[in-house]
């Protein structure tokens, strides 16, 4: 009995020892010290546990939990001053960050600007329901020109210089006779409508984006490899009106800002009536300045009303039957939103272009 | 076109303002692209459109085009013919002197032609030599100014011919026949140029020869000199696509053929011819001879065109009245006959040979009534759903993690060079070549991304020692008879002063990997070139075949990766390390089904056990991997390769590859002493292939 108070007033002495250590230490140093001397691996509570078998079986388990409290209590201490060794610590060395260094960047690449501008575009045209459709870029002369109204030996057909491929052999995928098989670079995207409309029927709204080509010089603004986008609706009564109310909305979501839009008399083979589609110049807000050639409009494309005979080429009724279409030029609009001046740099492979994006 | 301001106001009185005009035009008609002062008068710069040419191409015609405009507009313009009135010599009849036989009446519907005799070829009055100065057409003598005049004024081409200098018949009479030439006929023009014509082309001549290509330019014989005393002057009509051929394939651009080639109207003819004979009356004296001869039609068949009101408003988003439909349609001289309240029959003028359908119509009225007066209005919604674009899904999911992943996205010329081509084997049979290339090294259209991407991509050398990049793009190739378009991807990375080419490999390897698991696609093979292009005699285009893999996706081979050809790179003075992946992206996009099947994670503990075996230089790691794999079967979760070591401290030709093996089955906790079982079988495996377990 007495042995075992004896026993258990050693480990509450050693308790009040060890906690009055941790309590009057100065440094973490010194904790460590203090933990390997009692709870450590021959540690004074360890080895009490250890000579367990010489108590008395039926203390054993009185015994056990007592050092176990105990070693539970010097732990606990042990870390509340732990915590406030850290603290100190932190509050004695954190002299604050300066948060002015520049960012170490995880080295990310970088898409194209016309990726950026396509992405754009076909946002807002699939929010207002069109679909994203593509088409081949070598093509033949029928789809190219002579299903748009724009027939052989006509001046109208010089509007659109021409790559002409050497190959008298056909496209792999065209399994009907066509009337024009000649095969050339597609000079826009307009052909995609004639093979949609061939695959289709109305009403369907669709944009066409894609490469197209034109036998031309090259100089700061024209380029024989470039990007269009193609637009085309088509229902019952799809009327000017409405390509006015969707050119409208587009040009305002794709610029941010309140954009207006003026549609000009035009001529294009393809649609009748055709205009001309200006917004008013972003860069001198209309006032007129070099880039807009001091008139306060920019010309961003052609569109217009699709022409009966184009109905005709893919055999639509044509009482039925109306819509409009539009075409832009992409790197129009990456030069002006991106303001650069060159049309060259989209195709030269500089990475100093694309790292910009 | 150049259009004179004053010359534009001698046919309207109430003309507006310079600047205005430029407005008005640009609004409603065409676009007038340049407005300068040029003494007291202004020239405008007009790009008539090619469906108005034959309408436009005068001053009278953009003058009345004008007056319309005005007229729609609410103010009254007076539209003033000029002067044509002059007076014969009874005492000469033109038929004594000239007949006229048309031997082509489909290339040439109407033929006309008068006489002046005893004229005096001298230089033009200044008011006439000052009119084309300024529309830039340099003055000749009277009689070349003339018709010059009359053409930019009234837009009809005429010729002028030294009728002494022409060849008689028996009769003594001059007689001019229009024909096709004949075959490899000669005719020498105007800027002394000799010309070969063939039968598809047209001329104007009499039994000496052709005198003149019809419709495109005259002929030195029968031109006009000082010398000249009595004239005949042609106006003609000539079929379009007959001049639009001849003058493309002779290379012959001319004021005429232009004009002819977008269509004249026939109607225009006399009042031209008679401008013409009244001016040179006028300033060349001489006494015009009585009569005229005109052959074929001398009227404009004018077709009604049915009119519906209610289409014209669906088509505008408009609700005009009959009233103003008629108002505009009347403005530009169409004659209106109303049907019912919705439906007239409208003729238009003889001179508008763009007029021939009802939207043609309908254009007329929106552009006259003004775009800007259209209100915008959202469609009513429409019964579509559009399809998804799996294929666009794809590019933009692919092009996202290659960026992510530290790749530059570029964008190329789609042409390679013979040059270019040949340096990087591709195959010129398979080559598609343009007839009419803008330059050497754009004479092909390309049927492989990488040799025009690394051309352009090295130069970026320049400004960064390190390059991933990437293209997607189409690319043409001629096999099995047929061009076949498609779609690459191609992703390069090149480090500068560096050869540690496997690295690069092996980076580029496992970014692919990663996107192409992110494209939900799992069944991937990396197959060693040298094994799948035998005989190919250790190159594939341009892979160097023994440092490249073959890409197959569920088991069809898609692309291939790996290192550019060593004698590549040394052409063109590239390090040795660049690394080159080339994909059928069209492929791919078919296989990227996205039909993902989620596998139960396995509830079982794993064990991981790591082995290391020493092997020859070229054993590959995948036939290791393999027979860890195929010993281990279902029991093995995952086999990765975590060390590799060549070089000191090893025997020369040997490298060290060190696996982490992971144990776990998907049905049962495995025990230690399977595991253990397992691994001792695998290791004899290996040891029995002749590796060295270490």
């Amino acid at each position: 009995m007495k042995k075992n108070n004896d026993e258990n007033t050693n480990i509450l002495s050693i308790k009040n020892d060890v906690l009055q250590a941790i309590h009057g230490a100065n440094s973490a140093s010194e904790l460590n010290k203090i933990y390997n001397a009692y709870l450590g691996k021959n540690g004074v509570l360890r080895n009490l546990l250890r000579s367990i078998g010489d108590i008395p079986a039926e203390k054993r388990p009185g015994y056990a939990k007592e050092i176990h409290n105990v070693i539970a209590a010097i732990e606990n201490s042990l870390r509340d001053k732990e915590g406030v060794f850290l603290e100190n610590n932190i509050q004695t060395t954190d002299k604050g960050l300066d948060i002015t260094m520049p960012g170490i960047k995880i080295k990310n690449g970088h898409l194209h600007p016309l990726t950026l501008i396509e992405r754009r575009i076909e946002h807002i045209f699939s929010s207002l329901g069109f679909g994203v459709v593509e088409g081949p870029e070598v093509e033949d002369e029928w789809h190219n020109f002579d299903a748009l109204n724009i027939p052989k030996n006509h001046p109208a057909r010089d509007m659109w210089d021409t790559f002409w491929l050497r190959s008298k052999q056909k496209i792999s995928n065209s399994k009907k006779q066509i009337p024009s098989p000649r095969l050339l670079l597609r000079t826009h995207t307009s052909p995609v409508q004639i093979r949609y409309m061939e695959m289709h029927e109305p009403p369907f709204r669709i944009i066409v984006p894609g490469k197209v080509y034109r036998f031309e010089a090259t100089d700061a603004s024209h380029e024989l490899q470039f990007n269009q986008v193609e637009g085309l609706m088509v229902g019952k009564d799809i009327s000017v009106a409405n390509f006015k109310y969707i050119i409208g909305v587009f040009f305002e979501r794709f610029f941010g800002t309140k954009i207006n839009v003026r549609l000009r008399a035009s001529y294009f083979p393809f649609t009748e009536p055709s205009f001309e589609v200006d917004i008013n110049c972003l860069f001198c807000s209309g006032k007129g300045c070099s880039t807009c050639g001091h008139s306060g409009w920019l010309e961003m494309g052609g569109a217009g009303m699709v022409h009966s005979e184009v109905f005709n080429a893919v055999k639509y009724d044509l009482k039925l039957v109306q819509g409009f279409a539009f075409g832009f030029g992409l790197e129009r609009f990456a030069m002006m939103k991106y303001r650069i001046p060159d049309i060259r740099l989209f195709n030269s492979g500089d990475i100093r272009l694309s790292q910009q994006f | 076109m150049k259009y004179s301001y004053l010359w534009l106001k001698d046919f309207l009185l109430n003309i507006p303002q310079p600047k205005k005009l430029a407005d008005i035009l640009t609004m409603r008609s065409w676009e007038v692209e340049d407005l300068k002062r040029s003494g007291d008068d202004w020239i405008l710069d007009i790009s008539i459109l090619p469906n108005r040419m034959s309408d436009a191409s005068g001053h009278m015609g953009v003058a009345r085009e004008i007056s319309a405009i005005l007229n729609v507009g609410g103010s009254k313009s007076k539209f003033i013919l000029s002067d044509t009135a002059f007076k014969e010599n009874k005492s000469k009849i033109l038929s004594k002197y000239l007949t006229i036989r048309v031997l082509d009446r489909k290339s040439c519907p109407r033929y006309m032609a008068r006489a002046v005799f005893n004229i005096k070829v001298a230089p033009s009055p200044k008011w006439l030599s000052d009119r084309l100065i300024k529309l830039g057409v340099a003055p000749i003598n009277n009689i070349v100014d003339v018709t010059n005049y009359v053409l930019l004024e009234t837009g009809q081409p005429l010729h002028a011919f030294d009728y002494d200098k022409l060849t008689k018949n028996s009769k003594g009479k001059v007689e001019i026949l229009v024909r096709k030439a004949s075959d490899k006929e000669k005719i020498t023009t105007l800027d002394d140029q000799n010309r070969i014509l063939s039968s598809s082309d047209l001329v104007i001549a009499d039994k000496g020869g052709p005198l003149a290509i019809a419709g495109i330019k005259g002929g030195v014989r029968g031109g006009i000199s000082k010398e000249t005393k009595n004239i005949i002057i042609e106006a003609a009509n000539f079929d379009p696509i007959t001049v639009y051929k001849t003058s493309k394939k002779l290379n012959i651009e001319t004021d005429a053929a232009k004009r002819f080639a977008a269509g004249l109207p026939k109607t225009q003819i006399p009042g031209a011819l008679n401008r013409a004979v009244y001016l040179i009356n006028k300033i060349a004296q001489g006494a015009p001879v009585s009569g005229a001869i005109d052959t074929g039609a001398n009227k404009q068949s004018n077709i009604a065109i049915p009119f519906s009101l209610g289409r014209t408003n669906s088509m505008l988003g408009t609700r005009l009245s009959a009233k103003q439909a008629r108002s505009i349609l009347s403005a530009i001289g169409c004659t209106i006959k109303l049907i019912s309240k919705d439906l007239f029959r409208v003729t238009p003028p003889s001179h508008r040979l763009d007029l021939v359908r009802d939207q043609d119509l309908i254009e007329e009225i929106g552009r006259l009534y003004g775009y800007e007066n259209i209100k915008a209005e959202a469609p009513k919604i429409l019964a579509y759903a559009p399809e998804t674009n799996s294929a666009r899904i794809t590019r933009n999911k692919t092009k996202d993690f290659l960026v992510k992943a530290g790749f530059i996205e570029l964008r190329t010329y789609s042409f390679v060079g013979e040059a270019l081509a040949a340096a990087f084997g591709l195959r010129k049979e398979e080559l598609i070549e343009l007839d009419n290339p803008m330059s050497e090294d754009k004479k092909f259209l390309q049927p492989m991304i990488t040799p025009r991407l690394l051309a352009e991509a090295m130069n970026n050398f320049k400004y960064s020692d390190e390059l991933n990049i990437f293209e997607i793009s189409n690319v043409f190739e001629y096999s099995d008879n047929k061009i076949n378009e498609r779609e690459h991807l191609t992703a390069i990375r090149a480090i500068k002063n560096n050869d540690d080419t496997l690295n690069n490999f092996r980076i580029v390897k496992g970014v692919l990997s990663d996107m192409l698991a992110a494209l939900g696609l799992s069944d991937v093979i990396w197959r060693p070139a040298d094994t799948v292009f035998k005989g190919n005699k250790n190159k594939y285009m341009f892979w160097s075949t023994s440092s490249s893999a073959v890409l197959e996706v569920d088991g069809k081979s898609i692309g291939v990766v790996g290192m550019l050809r060593p004698d590549i790179s040394s052409g063109f003075s590239w390090p040795h390390n660049i690394v080159v992946a080339e994909i059928n992206f069209s492929k791919l996009v078919q296989e990227s089904n996205e039909e993902h099947e989620y596998r139960l994670p396995s509830r079982y503990p794993e064990a991981v056990r790591d082995i290391a075996v020493l092997v020859d230089g070229n054993t590959l790691v995948d036939e290791v991997g393999s027979e860890i794999a195929r010993i281990g079967k279902s029991l093995i979760r995952d086999i990765e390769l975590f060390d590799y070591y060549e070089g000191e401290n090893l025997p020369e030709g040997k490298k060290s590859l060190a696996f982490r093996v992971i144990y776990q089955s998907q049905t049962r906790t495995l025990s230690g002493k399977e595991i253990d079982d397992m691994h001792k079988n695998i290791i004899t495996a290996l040891s029995a292939r002749g590796w060295e377990v270490r």
